[in-house]
């Protein structure tokens, strides 16, 4: 009843039986290996689909998107990477079945009548792949990505006559930009999937329709069938053991998908930037055609000087002579099956074809290698070569060698970002390069740091405590606190002020009743520091100055940062100095509780930072871990003026304290969770191979229980017709 | 298990290990990525701001929060209609909150002023502190 129902509304039966009848359909026994290969690239277009629509639900086309959300899959979503790395190494692994499948076909002739039409459709095909591949690179919007796609539409665009115009039509401007990726998109999710889906099914529908080639002639094939030709040299059903070839071929070529997709990521590398990288290359199934445009270049002229005549007068540039190169290859390859019309199959039997095949896969392969080693250096054989951009080797001397390791850390160095930045105006700001680093002098007047009270022989003493404090990291000197001139004396005094060095240089400073320079008392020196210091000012408790009933002295500033010695803030301010805190002090104990907080709260970060360099060995990038731990410390360190108002601002500071402690604490959750992925990648890797490992065994097991097959009629192919 | 299915095992399997594959992949994907860190608190300005039925809004961790006084007490209060999730407006014409989806009307204190909406609008913790109201991330009850 429900199988008369089924088959009513779904033919479900015709279609098992059209699949039973498949499956029984004769192939040439003893197959090669390679005949599983089409099968793979279908199943690995199959992962590419699914992978695919799973990015789709994540990346954003869009120009200033679009490399945040590849990162983001990457970093961010569960799993991302994986579906990420699947996706760009699954574009390879496609390549390459495809290749070993077009190999099979030439290998064979299988091209060859009745099945012409078939090998244009599977040329068709392959176009199709290199268009995802092509059209697929740029969306990450990452510099390898936009610079090769530029080299690709340069390339369209050297095109005579039309050549602008159908740049602009790719890219939908005069160059690569926002407009670009909308279209690569379009291209990649919607209308190559189309052509890709549609030319798949003409292909297989014809591969039905006319069976796998017979190791017969194309004639013998032709007078007696395809069933008998393909009985004559041995023949078997395609199911069992085809089958569970494919299958086999199947299962080891995802495990190592995975494998490769886990340990061997594609690096997103830099976001799409103005300046063109250095070396930038195509990925691997390119770069022959890439590196054969570059001897299209002005020197071929010298050489082919006809060559120039062309380009000025019918405006048919070398570049696009190149291109046009390219493209007969790939025409006479299109053309094949009705270009080599011989009847035989065998390769031993096709000279020509086979010189031509063996000509072009050379040439494609040195091309391919040329294009790998060009400008780069190598040693081959204990022997440094550098490779020129053509690809051409020199052997560079001993001294070269030498010199160029000698440079070499030199240009990495002003290479790298950070060495590109301008030194910030304060050094200090950022932290304070170490004292030896400082210039000699930093005055535009040219004197030494502190001006001439250092360097008239008055305040030699306190200059050398200066040295090497926290005021001299920030460039604060003398008058900085104290006031008055420290330049030098000028030639004709302002008015008003008298000719004497000493009181010209204590201009505006506070004088003792003697007339000489007054230093600030103790109980001046909150204020006189709090001119600069503000928000300490404005939160110093006036328990420093109370002494308390014991014993404790009163203190201010000076008592626990120096003086000229002045010490840096934080935790150093405390070690090493009679700090004015006591557990048994009920004015103190809070504020030591709440340098212990500060303490912990360092430890934290220094801990933090540690696991974000150990994640980022892994090459993650860490800047928004970074950033996340640099606006902890600043709030930390912000919070920290907060200890002078002692008990009274201890609460405020404790709050502030534990909301960064807080945030170094998710940070740091974040940040081992990543670890966490990292490690059990393995994990993942040995799951797919276990579950391979299992079913590739029952396959085994299969294979080994099916019947060899009957003999061949003929024990080699014929050329008799 | 006939001899004829267990010779079959692989091509039984295959396709069942790879839909579980590929189904965990995409269950674990979508999760989607880790919501952004929320803020534990935000300053929603001074008291004296509130003074005169002055109603504010906020943007708090993805939600919109209406801060006001009412009967002497700050409150604070999810704008999100407690009917079908849209977030309803402050009209000063009607002196209520309304819901441009369903019509819902809502008191300046939360409650159902006019159906649909089943329960008055959520209240959100704050507290005053040094004259100034702080949202802290977490609903009253």
């Amino acid at each position: 009843m429900l199988s008369r129902w089924t088959q009513e509304q779904t033919a479900l039966r015709d279609f098992t039986e059209f699949v039973r009848s498949q499956a029984q359909k004769l192939v040439p026994s003893r197959l090669s290996w390679l005949y599983t290969a089409g099968t793979v690239a279908a199943f690995f277009f199959a992962v590419q689909f699914v992978t695919g629509f799973l990015l789709l639900t994540t990346y954003v086309p869009d120009e200033r998107m679009a490399f945040r959300s590849v990162a983001n899959i990457e970093h961010r979503v569960p799993l991302g990477y994986l579906v990420r790395q699947m996706h760009a190494w699954g574009a390879s692994f496609i390549v390459i079945v495809l290749l070993a499948h077009v190999f099979k076909v030439l290998w064979h002739g299988s091209y060859k009548r009745p099945r012409e039409f078939t090998w244009v459709v599977g040329f068709l095909l392959l176009s199709v792949t290199l268009g995802f591949c092509l059209s697929g690179y740029l969306l990450p919007w990452n510099q390898l990505g936009y610079w090769a796609t530029n080299v690709a539409v340069g390339a369209v665009g050297s095109v005579p006559g039309v050549g602008g115009a159908l740049k602009k039509l790719v890219c939908g401007g005069p160059e690569v930009g926002g407009a670009t990726i909308g279209r690569f998109f379009a291209a990649h999710v919607i209308a190559l999937p189309i052509a890709l889906i549609t030319l798949v099914a003409i292909h297989l529908a014809l591969i039905i329709r006319l069976g796998i080639a017979p190791r017969t002639t194309v004639t013998e094939e032709a007078r007696i069938g395809h069933k008998a030709a393909l009985e004559l040299h041995g023949a078997e059903s395609f199911f069992p053991r085809q089958v569970y070839r494919e299958l086999f071929v199947l299962n080891l070529g995802f495990a190592l998908l995975v494998t490769v997709a886990v340990f061997f990521p594609w690096e997103l590398g830099e976001p799409k930037s103005s300046q063109t990288p250095v070396g930038i290359k195509p990925e691997w199934y390119f770069l022959p055609f890439y590196h054969f445009l570059k001897y299209f270049d002005d020197n071929l002229y010298s050489y082919l000087p006809f060559l120039e005549t062309l380009e000025k007068r019918f405006g048919i540039s070398s570049e696009f002579l190149g291109i046009t190169c390219i493209n007969l290859v790939a025409a006479l390859l299109f053309f094949l099956p009705f270009l080599d019309r011989g009847r035989e199959r065998r390769m031993r039997r096709r000279p020509i074809f086979a010189t031509f095949a063996f000509l072009l896969l050379a040439g494609t392969l040195a091309m391919g290698v040329l294009g790998y080693v060009s400008g780069r250096r190598m040693q081959l054989a204990g022997e440094t070569y550098e490779f020129s951009d053509k690809g051409w080797p020199r052997k560079l001397s001993a001294e070269e060698v030498d010199a160029l390791t000698r440079a070499e850390p030199a240009r990495d160095a002003s290479a790298t970002p950070q060495a590109a930045t301008p030194a910030p105006a304060n050094p200090a700001a950022t932290g304070g390069p170490p004292a030896e680093a400082l210039p000699a002098t930093f005055r535009a007047d040219g004197l030494p740091p502190g001006g001439t009270c250092g360097s008239s022989g008055c305040h030699e003493e306190e200059l050398e405590k200066w040295k090497g404090s926290v005021h001299e990291k920030n460039q604060v000197e003398c008058r900085g606190c104290h006031g008055g001139i420290d330049t030098k004396l000028p030639e004709r005094l302002p008015d008003g002020l008298s000719a004497s060095a000493e009181a010209y240089a204590h201009t505006g400073i506070k004088l003792k009743s003697s007339g000489e320079a007054a230093r600030p008392s103790k109980k001046e020196v909150p204020a006189f520091c709090g001119k600069c210091h503000e928000n300490v000012a404005g939160v110093f408790s006036p328990a420093h100055a109370e002494t308390p009933p014991e014993s404790l002295p009163a203190k201010n500033c000076v008592s626990c940062h120096s003086n000229h010695a002045v010490t840096d803030a934080g935790d150093a301010t405390y070690t090493g100095k009679e700090a004015y805190a006591d557990a048994a002090d009920p004015r103190t104990a809070p504020f030591l509780s709440a340098r212990d907080v500060f303490r912990a709260a360092d430890a934290d970060l220094t801990a933090a930072r540690q696991k974000l360099d150990a994640l980022q060995k892994f090459g993650y990038p860490g800047e928004s871990f970074a950033s996340e731990l640099e606006t902890a410390e600043k709030s930390m360190r912000g919070a920290h003026y907060l200890v002078h108002g002692l008990d009274k601002s201890s609460e405020n500071l404790t709050t502030s304290i534990r909301d960064a402690r807080e945030s170094v604490r998710l940070t740091v959750q974040d940040i081992d969770e990543e670890l966490t992925k990292r490690d059990g990648r393995w994990k993942l890797v040995a799951a797919v191979w276990a579950v391979a490992l299992v079913l590739n065994t029952l396959v085994v097991i299969r294979l080994r229980s099916i019947p060899e097959p009957p003999a061949p009629k003929l024990a080699e192919p014929t050329n008799e017709v | 298990m006939t001899r004829r299915v267990f010779q079959n095992l692989a091509l039984v399997l295959t396709p069942f290990a790879y839909v579980l594959g590929f189904g965990g992949l995409a269950l674990r994907y979508f999760q989607g990525p880790k919501p952004g860190r929320r803020k534990p608190r935000l300053d929603a300005g001074p008291v004296e701001a509130y003074a005169g039925g002055a109603v504010k809004g906020f943007d708090f961790n993805g939600r919109w929060i209406y801060v006001l006084e009412e009967g002497g007490e700050i409150r604070a209060m999810d704008a999100q209609c407690t009917h079908l999730s849209c977030n309803v407006n402050w009209s000063a014409r009607e002196t209520c909150f309304v819901c441009p989806c369903h019509g819902g009307r809502f008191h300046r204190d939360g409650t159902v002023l006019r159906k649909p909406p089943p329960q008055p609008l959520r209240r959100q913790k704050l507290v005053v502190a040094r004259g100034r109201v702080v949202l802290l991330d977490e609903e009253v009850g």
